[in-house]
């Protein structure tokens, strides 16, 4: 019977692939690192395919690119999904430097952006032609929530003076309690 | 003419409302802690919508009456037959002096009560009251409340437009 041939990987090959097993979230990947691995101990290409219920062509696939393209070759490759967003980064920053801006200067009577607003001023003023929900994903990916602001209170110029002064005699309050006491 | 009245208290502490800030930070609105307050009496025709209002500083029974003589001034100017006015039951609609004042109003001046506990019957309140809350007076701290009528009114002539502009 002839003997399965043996894939000879380097060191540098081995810790890669490795590694590559241990970092990936990907099942299929994880399958293709170890089947080329057990390659590399000499079993054959029926006896790998069989335990990962797979082709004898695939795992020779999965080893023949290996040998030819490296751990680069072995790496699912994720294509982008869904047509291409109409709205490009400048948008985005055209849309940051509207939302924080007063919506009195592109007319709109109103102190505060809602979502809808916003959206109706960029399709109209701005051209930039973007929906409700589209605008609350970007809005989201970039990190800026809806939130209620903080009322604070603006102090006046003695105010620093009057708390020290304040603190001062609840310093004392307990001695000047005594000597009322005694005098009583 | 078909009238829905109502009033609304002003006051220079802003409204908070939410708005869009960056996570983990908090937007802060500055504010004087000052407690002054203003009313104001609109009047909404109804189906234009356009609107009459008068700012006072307090709700009375007076100011009521003052803003009735607006309105019959501007009904006397324009010759309107008849006037039919609604609106709610607050202390100083019907208190005596007010009644004896429209008592001798009629021969233009028409008064409807609302039920009570009804505000969701006057257009007013949704149209007109909360947009100045969320509109003019959210999130923004206005220096001198005269600043802040100021915008209230400039809101108000964009958004509605008066009946009462050639007085």
């Amino acid at each position: 019977m002839r003997s399965a041939s043996k894939l000879n990987l380097s060191r540098a090959q081995k810790i890669g692939l490795e590694s590559l097993m241990n970092n990936t979230t990907s099942k299929s990947e994880y399958r293709r690192v170890l089947a080329i691995l057990q390659k590399s101990e000499g079993r054959s290409y029926e006896d790998i395919g069989h335990e990962h219920a797979v082709n004898i062509r695939s795992v020779q696939r999965w080893v023949a690119a290996f040998i030819h393209g490296g751990i680069e070759e072995v790496k699912i490759k994720k294509t982008p999904r869904g047509s291409k967003s109409r709205i490009t980064d400048e948008n985005k920053e055209i849309i940051l430097s509207v939302l924080f801006n007063d919506p009195h200067i592109f007319g709109y009577l109103r102190n505060t952006w809602s979502l809808r607003s916003l959206a109706r001023c960029l399709t109209d003023e701005l051209d930039i032609s973007i929906s409700f929900k589209h605008l609350q994903r970007i809005i989201r990916d970039i990190g800026i929530r809806c939130k209620r602001p903080k009322l604070e209170l603006l102090h006046g110029r003695d105010y620093e003076e009057r708390k020290e002064k304040v603190k001062n005699y609840k310093h004392v309050a307990s001695a000047l309690k005594k000597r009322s006491d005694v005098s009583i | 003419m078909l009238v829905f009245e109502d009033e609304t208290t002003i006051t220079q502490k802003p409204c908070i409302r939410k708005s869009m800030s960056f996570q983990g930070e908090l937007e802060k609105i500055e504010h004087n802690g000052s407690k002054n307050k203003f009313s104001t009496y609109i009047s909404m025709l109804w189906p234009d919508q356009n609107l009459m209002y008068d700012f006072y500083d307090v709700m009375n029974s007076n100011n009521t009456i003052d803003h009735l003589e607006n309105l019959r001034k501007y009904v006397m100017k324009i010759r309107w037959k008849r006037l039919i006015l609604i609106w709610d039951n607050a202390s100083f609609h019907i208190s005596r002096i007010v009644h004896e004042y429209i008592k001798k109003q009629i021969n233009w001046l028409t008064i409807i009560y609302l039920p009570k506990k009804s505000p969701y019957l006057n257009p007013n309140e949704r149209k007109v009251n909360q947009q100045i809350k969320s509109y003019v007076c959210a999130n923004r701290f206005y220096e001198n409340i005269e600043n802040q009528k100021a915008a209230v009114s400039e809101y108000l002539d964009k958004r509605f437009g008066r009946w009462n502009n050639d007085i």
